[in-house]
C-alpha cells in the first residue's frame, strides 16, 4: 500500500515543537466551554458574583492610594490619584492573573489531561479568555469613572484617540506575554516543584518594578543610569501606554513599545515550546 | 479483512521506577555538569534516578476497519498503557503508532464534568473534551438526554446527582461520540444491572459497525463484543488473532480453570461405590471452562472397573453454586469394561437453553436397573465448575436475564400469523 494516508502519527517525539494551530482551532468549542467552565466555576456560590471584578480594582486603587499617594506622598501625573492608580493597576492585574493562572495549567488540569486527548493549550488559552472577561469588565468599569471624574470635576482630561484605537492590540499582547510565561513556568513546575511557591512572590516583586505604583518618570528621573534596563521591562512601556492612552499622562516610549512587543513574542514561542515539551509525557509524572 | 486503520509498528515505553518528578533542579544541574566532565558520577545519578522498567515492549500490530478488537492481558501487562498511547494522553518511548480517522477513548466516564455545571452543559464539555463540535452535540441532545435517563434532572448541577446518575450521563455522553475508532477501558460496569445491561447493548451495537478495541478482565462482555483480540503478557505482544484462544492464554496465565482434574482427591459419594470408579476428567477444546449459551462441553473421564460392568451412564448434575439442581444431563449406556480395564469416556453434553452463570457439574456413574431405579457406582459431587456466558445470537440479540427470565431457554416457540378480519 504505497499511498497510505494516516490522519495521526504518534511518535516519540514531535515533528516541531510548535503547536498544530489548525488543531487548535478546530477545537474552538472546547476552549470556550472550559473557559465558561471556570467562569461559572469561579463566581457560583460567592454572593456577590462577578460584581469581584469590579471590587478587586477598586480596592487595589484605593491601597494604592492610601500607601503610595497619601502615607508615602509619591508624586502621581494627571489630575487625579486615584484614577492614576486604577488605570495601572487595572492593566496589571491582567497581566498577573493571566501569569498565575497559566502557571498553574499542569495542576489544575491533572485529571483531564489524564484521561483524554485535546490539544492541551486549550487549557492555557481558555485561561486567559476567563481572565480577559474579568479584565473587560473592570476596564469599563475604569472607564465610566474616568468619564464620570471628568464630567462632574471637570479634570479635562486629554485622551489619546489615536493610541486609544491601539487598545486592543496592546491588551492582547499583555494576554499573551502572561500566557507565555505562564505557560513556560507550567511546564518548569511539572519537573521543579519548588518553582510554585516562587511564582507568587516573583509576580510581586515584578509589580514593584513596574510603574503601577508610581510614574515610570519617578524612577527614570531618579536614576537615569538604570532607564534603560527599567524600559526593557516589557510590562512598563504596556503601563505607560494605557496612561498616555486614557489619562493623557505617562512618556510612551515607541522604541520600548517595539522591544515589548518582541520580548512577548519570544516568551510566547519558548513558553508555547516547554509546555509542548512536557506536554508529551506528562501523564507519567503526575 | 478490510482496510488497516490503525497500525502499531515496535511501540514501546519505558517508566523510571522510584520517585518520578521529585527532582530538583540541584540535581539536574549536578547531572548536567557530571556529563560534561565525563564523570563516574552521572552513572551514579542514573542509578539514583531509580531502575528503567519496560511496560512496553516492541508491540506491533494492524487492525482492520470495523473489526472489535479485545485487548487482554493481567494487570501490568501493558493494556492500560498502551491505551494511553493510541489515545494521545502519553508519548511512546519508542515506535509509532498511526490511526485513519477520528479516535475517541472512554478512559473515564464523565471526564471534564464539573460539578456546578447542569447535566445539560456538562454534555457539551464532556461531548467537547472527546472532540464533537457543539453543532454536533446539539444534533446528538435529546438521544444523549434520553438514553441518560436523567432527564427530568438534566438541567441540575451535577453535584446534586447520585454516583448512579453521574455515570449514567457519561456513558450517555461516550456512547453517541460515533468515531472511527473507539477504545474503551472497562467503563461499562456502570450503573445498576438494568443500565449495564443497556450499556453493554449499546456496546455491542457500536461494535457492529465501529472498530473497537476494548479492555476488560470479563470475558463474558468480550464474548460478546469481540472477534478477534490482542494477548499482552509482561509489556509484550504474545498472541494475536482468535478471541477464544486469548482468553485461554488468559484464564491459563491466571489459572482460572482447571482442564485437568484428578478425581481421586475430591470427595467422592455413591452407594455402589468400589465396584467402578471415576479417575480423571479432562474438560477439552477450552482452556476457560467456559461456554456460550448454546455450547458444548466436550469431557473424556477415565473409568476404573473392579469387576464386570455394562451399561452405565454418565449422569451430570449442574447446579447453581450456592443453590440446588437446575438441570440434569444423562448419557446414553456407554461403558462396558472388564474387572480391572480402565476405559475412557468421551463426552459431549449439549448445554441448550441453559442460561448466562456459573454452574457447578456433579458426575454420577450410574446404571438404571430394569425397575427404573438409579444405582450409583460412583459420583463426584464438585467436579467441575464452568459458566455459561451471554450469547445474544442464541437470545435474539437480547441478553438474558436470569431474574426475569429463568434458568432456561425451551426450544423456539412456533406459531403462524393470519389476518383474521379488518375494520
Amino acid at each position: 500500500m504505497p499511498q497510505e494516508k494516516w490522519t495521526v502519527e504518534i511518535a516519540p517525539r514531535r515533528k516541531s515543537l510548535l503547536p498544530d494551530l489548525r488543531e487548535l482551532w478546530r477545537y474552538r468549542d472546547l476552549t470556550y466551554l472550559l473557559a465558561r467552565r471556570s467562569f461559572v466555576a469561579m463566581y457560583k456560590q460567592t454572593i456577590l458574583g462577578p460584581a469581584w471584578a469590579i471590587i478587586q480594582p477598586l480596592l487595589t486603587g484605593g491601597i494604592l492610594t492610601l500607601v503610595f499617594g497619601m502615607l508615602v506622598g509619591l508624586k502621581t501625573e494627571g489630575p487625579s490619584m486615584f484614577l492614576f492608580y486604577m488605570c495601572g493597576s487595572v492593566a496589571w492585574n491582567f497581566f498577573s492573573r493571566c501569569l498565575e493562572k497559566t502557571a498553574q495549567t499542569f495542576a489544575d488540569n491533572e485529571k483531564l489531561y489524564g484521561k483524554v486527548y485535546f490539544p492541551r493549550l486549550c487549557a492555557p488559552v481558555a485561561t486567559v479568555l476567563v481572565t480577559f472577561v474579568s479584565f473587560l469588565i473592570q476596564f469599563a468599569f475604569f472607564l465610566i469613572i474616568l468619564i464620570v471624574a471628568n464630567l462632574i470635576n471637570g479634570y479635562g482630561i486629554a485622551v489619546n484617540w489615536g493610541l486609544i484605537a491601539l487598545t486592543p492590540v496592546v491588551v492582547l499582547e499583555m494576554g499573551l506575554f502572561g500566557m507565555g510565561v505562564g505557560i513556560g513556568l507550567s511546564a518548569l513546575t511539572v519537573r521543579y516543584k519548588d518553582l510554585t511557591l516562587l511564582i507568587g512572590v516573583g509576580v510581586s516583586l515584578w509589580m514593584y518594578i513596574s510603574p503601577v505604583a508610581y510614574p515610570a518618570s519617578v524612577l527614570s528621573d531618579k536614576y537615569p543610569a538604570l532607564r534603560t534596563l527599567f524600559m526593557l521591562n516589557p510590562m512598563t512601556p504596556i503601563i505607560e501606554f494605557f496612561r498616555s492612552a486614557y489619562l493623557g499622562t505617562g512618556s510612551l516610549d515607541w522604541l520600548y513599545l517595539g522591544i515589548s512587543f518582541g520580548v512577548t513574542a519570544l516568551m510566547l514561542i519558548l513558553g508555547v515550546m516547554l509546555f509542548q515539551k512536557v506536554e508529551r509525557t506528562f501523564a507519567d509524572v503526575i | 479483512m478490510g482496510e488497516i486503520v490503525l497500525q502499531a509498528r515496535g511501540v514501546s515505553k519505558q517508566y523510571i521506577l522510584g520517585q518520578i518528578g521529585s527532582g530538583t533542579l540541584r540535581d539536574d544541574l549536578d547531572r548536567f555538569f557530571a556529563r560534561f566532565k565525563h564523570d563516574k558520577r552521572e552513572e551514579e545519578f542514573r542509578g539514583k534516578s531509580g531502575d528503567r522498567f519496560w511496560a512496553l515492549k516492541d508491540v506491533s500490530f494492524d487492525i482492520a476497519a470495523g473489526s472489535a478488537v479485545a485487548l487482554i492481558g493481567r494487570n501490568g501487562a501493558g493494556k492500560s498503557t498502551l491505551l494511553k498511547i493510541i489515545s494521545r494522553i502519553t508519548a511512546p518511548t519508542e515506535g509509532t503508532v498511526r490511526y485513519k480517522g477520528r479516535v475517541a477513548s472512554l478512559l473515564e466516564v464523565g471526564t471534564g464534568f464539573n460539578q456546578h455545571l447542569t447535566g445539560r452543559e456538562n454534555i457539551y464539555l464532556n461531548g467537547a473534551v472527546m472532540g464533537l463540535s457543539r453543532a454536533d452535540i446539539d444534533k446528538r441532545l435529546d438521544e444523549i438526554i434520553e438514553f441518560s435517563e436523567v432527564g427530568p434532572f438534566i438541567d441540575t448541577p451535577v453535584k446534586r446527582y447520585s454516583s448512579g446518575m453521574y455515570v449514567k450521563l457519561g456513558f450517555a455522553v461516550a456512547a453517541h461520540l460515533d468515531p472511527d475508532i473507539l477504545i474503551c477501558d472497562e467503563v461499562l460496569a456502570v450503573g445498576d444491572s438494568r443500565f449495564q445491561e443497556k450499556c453493554i447493548g449499546k456496546m455491542s451495537e457500536l461494535a457492529a459497525g465501529h472498530t473497537v478495541i476494548y479492555v476488560s478482565h470479563n470475558m463474558h462482555t468480550l464474548r460478546q463484543l469481540c472477534t478477534t483480540a490482542l494477548y499482552l503478557e509482561n509489556g509484550r505482544l504474545t498472541y494475536s488473532g482468535e478471541l477464544e484462544h486469548a482468553i485461554g492464554l488468559y484464564a491459563g496465565s491466571s489459572h482460572l480453570a482447571e482442564t485437568h482434574v484428578d478425581l481421586s482427591t475430591l470427595q467422592h459419594s455413591g452407594n455402589m461405590g468400589k465396584l467402578a470408579s471415576l479417575e480423571t476428567l479432562d474438560i477439552r477444546d477450552v482452556l476457560s471452562a467456559e461456554y456460550p449459551m448454546d455450547g458444548v462441553i466436550r469431557l473424556s473421564l477415565e473409568v476404573r472397573a473392579h469387576t464386570d460392568v455394562k451399561g452405565l451412564r454418565l449422569f451430570t448434575l449442574l447446579s447453581r453454586p450456592g443453590s440446588g439442581c437446575v438441570a440434569t444431563s444423562m448419557s446414553a449406556p456407554l461403558c462396558m469394561a472388564k474387572k480391572g480395564e480402565r476405559s475412557r469416556l468421551d463426552l459431549s453434553i449439549p448445554l441448550g437453553g441453559l442460561a448466562p452463570g456459573e454452574y457447578d457439574a456433579e458426575i454420577w456413574l450410574c446404571f438404571i436397573d430394569p425397575v427404573g431405579r438409579m444405582v450409583s457406582y460412583d459420583a463426584v459431587p464438585r467436579a467441575f465448575r464452568f459458566a455459561v456466558t451471554q450469547n445474544p445470537e442464541r437470545t435474539d440479540g437480547m441478553l438474558w436475564n436470569e431474574k426475569r427470565h429463568g434458568l432456561f431457554r425451551l426450544p423456539d416457540a412456533e406459531g403462524t400469523c393470519t389476518v383474521i378480519g379488518k375494520e
